[in-house]
């Protein structure tokens, strides 16, 4: 995914926000797209910086706990976010479509490994919208799947005790009827 | 927590099972993460998750895992129907998303004697087999089983202290209620009542109801739970019933326009009580508590044409679920018009093909 975040738009006149990864990449950002960070969010109330309320200069945060590739996956998602949310603010069930339809094509190009990443990333900047997310395509990527894909999937190994599992598995036969193909 | 005595066991408590529990759920994400997925994953997928290791398992079968779920409002109803296959003579449980249309086949309750009773405690997914007639003995039984949704199991919990079977049961507060019915050929038919703690799995009398009534119907509208005898055939005397109060642990009578009304099927939803009238066109009736009358539902007529007796019917938010022969499946909307009244639009979902010989016994709705 490209990082589209370091063009600024030209239309906005809002203030811009610099967010400095662990790998000690420089992302500038809207602030309204800053703000659904709760962790950068937290650091402004916290800091109670002069330069933000200004209005003139942007402000620099650093964020020890994210890489650069999945703060870049996160602002577009962020953006685009904000913008089906701004494009529908009168109709919530137009924005839960346009929001579900722009959410199946996000995964479409998120590897599995990304999305521990995602996750982590998410989590860490207590971004709520992009957690709930990345939860359910979680969630939903197990769905309709078999135990040893999901397994693989997760990197997981079989704990139980001999026979316990074939117990299960016969207990619980209805759910391994018409799962997808691995 | 609920003592359960047979097919669920305690989980051993040695240092093998500390290990397990400091494993990850998953490698690299922190457990509480992995928790948020797991909540996400929709309740006929659940045994999928339980088979793939024991920590797994051991998340999503713990009963603070629902009441996280119910408190993010990630849980969703499902409908349960228990049914009976007439070529083979089983009763068989099954369960319907009624968002995909989907059933889910249960596990074989542990017994299951003719003219059980069912009551469920549908925030904490479990549903309550009780009483009923042996089939050994052709006596009326005091068996309580319940099925919990989060283990997809069976278990056996204590026996009611009178054996009972036809008679009336209903949650209120938690706890579960069951009224009078038919007791064993020395005792005849009863009048006690008992109430069971699911904490402590423990049955108590309490207030007796006065009367055997022909046949039982109740429901349980606000805390309190109202008992009919229903019209029965010779239509000589208006149908008795009466209305118990747990927290004073006393019965009075219920008026005689909501006994007479109550000429079928009935459903609580929110606090207002619903019946499916058995004659006519089986319109639907709601009473009016403010005016002690019952006014009919506007909207969509029943599909009575569609749905084959017998029938079994509950409902929840909002929703009233109808089951016929077959376990063909009307979905009643039901909704608040302003001043009392309601109406409802139905929707069918017909029943699968491997159904068509069930007969509905009862109907349920779990969380999950």
């Amino acid at each position: 995914m490209s990082n589209q975040s370091e063009s600024p738009n030209p239309t906005s006149s809002s203030n811009k926000i610099t967010l400095k990864t662990s790998d000690n990449e420089v992302f500038e950002v809207e602030e309204a797209v800053a703000m659904k960070f709760c962790t950068v969010k937290q650091y402004f109330d916290d800091e109670n910086n002069n330069n933000v309320t200004s209005g003139t200069s942007t402000t620099l945060i650093p964020l020890p706990n994210v890489e650069s590739h999945p703060l870049a996956i996160l602002i577009t998602y962020c953006k685009k976010h904000l913008e089906i949310k701004a494009n529908n603010a009168d109709n919530k069930k137009e924005m839960e479509i346009d929001m579900e339809h722009y959410e199946r094509e996000f995964l479409k190009n998120v590897m599995p490994q990304e999305l521990t990443e995602l996750i982590l990333a998410a989590n860490y900047l207590n971004f709520k919208e992009a957690l709930d997310f990345f939860c359910r395509a979680v969630a939903s990527a197990i769905q309709n799947k078999s135990v040893e894909y999901v397994r693989k999937f997760f990197g997981l190994e079989s704990d139980f005790k001999p026979g316990e599992e074939e117990k299960l598995r016969e207990e619980f036969a209805w759910s391994f009827e018409g799962v997808d193909e691995d | 927590m609920t003592i359960l005595r047979s097919s669920s066991k305690l989980e051993p408590k040695d240092s093998e099972e500390a290990d397990k529990n400091s494993e990850p759920l998953i490698p690299g994400l922190p457990d509480h993460i992995v928790e948020l997925c797991l909540l996400r994953v929709p309740y006929p997928e659940q045994p999928l998750v339980r088979s793939v290791s024991s920590s797994w398992k051991r998340l999503i079968t713990d009963p603070t895992f629902l009441v996280s779920k119910n408190a993010l409002s990630l849980s969703l109803p499902y409908v349960f129907v228990s049914a009976f296959h007439k070529s083979t003579a089983r009763i068989q449980w099954q369960a319907l998303d009624p968002r995909s249309g989907r059933w889910f086949v249960l596990p074989p309750m542990p017994q299951c004697p003719p003219g059980f009773v069912c009551v469920s405690l549908p925030r904490r997914g479990k549903l309550f087999v009780l009483g009923g007639v042996g089939s050994d003995t052709e006596c009326s039984t005091q068996s309580t089983v319940m099925y919990r949704s989060s283990t997809n199991q069976w278990s056996v919990l204590s026996p009611m202290l009178t054996p009972r079977s036809c008679f009336a049961a209903g949650s209120v507060n938690g706890k579960i209620i069951t009224v009078a019915g038919g007791g064993t050929s020395s005792t005849g038919p009863i009048t006690a009542v008992e109430s069971y703690d699911p904490e402590g799995d423990t049955w108590t009398p309490v207030a007796n109801m006065g009367t055997c009534l022909k046949r039982y119907d109740s429901a349980v509208i606000g805390n309190k739970m109202y008992v009919t005898e229903g019209w029965t055939w010779p239509v000589r005397f208006s149908p008795r019933g009466g209305v118990y109060d747990p927290d004073c642990d006393t019965w009075r009578d219920t008026s005689q326009a909501m006994r007479e009304g109550w000429t079928g099927l009935s459903v609580v939803l929110g606090d207002r009580l619903f019946v499916i009238s058995e004659y006519g066109d089986c319109p639907l009736k709601v009473y009016d508590p403010d005016c002690d009358t019952w006014r009919y539902v506007g909207g969509q007529k029943f599909p009575r044409g569609e749905m084959n007796k017998p029938l079994a019917v509950n409902g929840v938010e909002g929703k009233i679920y109808v089951v016929s022969f077959g376990l063909k499946v009307a979905i009643g909307k039901v909704c608040e018009v302003g001043n009392g009244d309601f109406k409802v639009e139905w929707e069918m979902v017909d029943g699968p093909e491997a159904f068509h010989d069930f007969s509905a016994l009862n109907c349920q709705v779990l969380y999950g």
